[in-house]
């Protein structure tokens, strides 16, 4: 019976994007050739968030309730411990915005992956180098259109470094942005394939040798327990980065 | 899940998606994930971040308010109390002032009424005095009159008696032994 199964096909096929969405009781949902079930992912995680803070989100309330409450906390949380502290006050005002969106939306992707009906976008590298782009984007233009090219270049060379060795900075400077901007993908892409690709070994464990590896889900669920923690710290660790990086171009101090 | 199923499943995927790396570069889902992400961030800045922003900064603006007000009432109600000591203190003193004023004033008036009541007291004594040496005379001037009418009543009776002055001696003696 194990022979036919193939644990590294398992995994690779709970892990990779499909066209296919399985869901429980109902036969196999084809999506279309332009819709893969990540790209389903990220709809329903923007349709989740346009919902949560455009209608349950209540903005009227003087005193905000439990479900606002903790909501507004995280807000306040990514305005002034993530934007402000690390972009300065006009800045991270202004950028407060997109960082919400960008926590709100990793976050969401991130726990979607852990309930089972729904896959993990942002275990697609895809989906994080397009995230990450952004950031590059900031980092680059965002600097072009405060400072223009002199700022730009203010926040690539160093003052006081000799003329010959700028032949080598600049390049490794310029570098360094696709660099940073590359782990910050990367980071987030293998963070959440490997804490998934733990959890269906061990749920894998199951399938290839029968009862004697039940206690393997007890560990998968310690595990998806993790997950959960990772979830939020993985958005949390992009969101903080994202505003490092953009503040370090922003406002460079060699 | 069982095996079985499980491998109906894995025969489902197509050799060629079984074979993709998960490492495989797809333009569109990059492309997706800019649209929804962009989509997204508008949607959300115009219906979330903005009002939820504002209203943060607003009840952030109307907390810092009540906090300087509370300061300010608190610093006034401080002013009034230290003012109001000090008023009760001013009146204290104000009105230990004026009993000590009036009491002046009552030991004055009591000094004037004693000086007067003595003044009226040593007229009285002077009328007193007066009106007895007046009575006093009165009563001479009456004993005056009845020893002269005695006297004239004697010489009268002497007179007409014709005595010897053995018998004048006697009857005037007599006379002063009865009045």
């Amino acid at each position: 019976m194990s022979h036919a199964f193939n644990l590294e096909k398992y995994i690779l096929h709970h892990m990779q994007d499909s066209h296919q969405w399985y869901l429980p009781f109902l036969p196999p949902l084809s999506l279309p050739p332009f819709l893969s079930l990540h790209g389903v992912m990220l709809l329903i995680a923007a349709a989740l968030l346009v919902v949560t803070f455009c209608f349950l989100y209540n903005k009227r309330q003087r005193v905000p309730g439990r479900f606002t409450g903790s909501l507004e906390a995280v807000v306040i949380f990514i305005r002034d411990d993530i934007a402000i502290k690390n972009l300065g006050t006009e800045d991270g005002r202004r950028l407060t915005p997109f960082l919400c969106t960008m926590f709100f939306f990793i976050l969401t992707l991130n726990l979607m992956g852990l309930i089972p009906v729904f896959s993990t976008a942002t275990a697609n590298p895809n989906v994080t180098a397009a995230l990450a782009f952004f950031t590059l984007c900031f980092m680059m233009f965002g600097t072009l259109f405060k400072g223009g090219v002199k700022g730009f270049l203010n926040a690539l060379i160093p003052s006081g470094v000799p003329k010959g060795i700028l032949f080598i900075l600049v390049p490794v400077e310029i570098f360094g942005l696709f660099i940073k901007t590359g782990a910050l993908m990367i980071r987030l892409f293998a963070n959440m394939l490997a804490g998934h690709m733990v959890i269906f070994a061990m749920l894998g464990l199951v399938l290839l040798l029968g009862v004697a590896a039940l206690p393997s889900v007890l560990l998968a669920v310690c595990v998806g327990v993790l997950e959960v923690f990772i979830a939020f710290l993985q958005a949390y660790i992009f969101t903080l980065l994202t505003a490092v990086f953009i503040g370090q171009m922003y406002h460079p101090q060699h | 899940m069982t095996n079985t199923a499980l491998s109906v499943e894995l025969q489902a995927v197509s050799p060629a998606e079984a074979e993709s790396s998960l490492l495989t570069p797809d333009v569109s889902m990059v492309i997706l994930t800019w649209v929804t992400f962009l989509l997204l961030s508008a949607v959300l800045y115009k219906f979330a971040w903005k009002p939820i922003l504002k209203t943060l900064d607003e009840r952030e603006e109307s907390i810092r308010r009540s906090v300087e007000g509370a300061e300010r009432i608190k610093q006034e109600l401080a002013q009034m109390h230290s003012t109001r000591h000090q008023m009760l203190k001013e009146v204290e003193q104000k009105s230990r002032e004026i009993m000590d004023e009036s009491r002046k004033a009552a030991a004055q008036l009591a000094g004037a009424i004693q000086h007067k009541a003595k003044e009226d007291a040593k007229i009285l004594l002077e009328n007193a005095r007066r009106d007895i040496s007046e009575e006093t005379e009165k009563a001479k001037m009456v004993l005056r009159a009845e020893s002269a009418r005695i006297a004239v009543e004697l010489a009268g009776k002497l007179i007409h008696k014709n005595l010897d002055s053995e018998g004048n001696r006697r009857f005037i003696r007599e006379f002063v032994e009865e009045t």
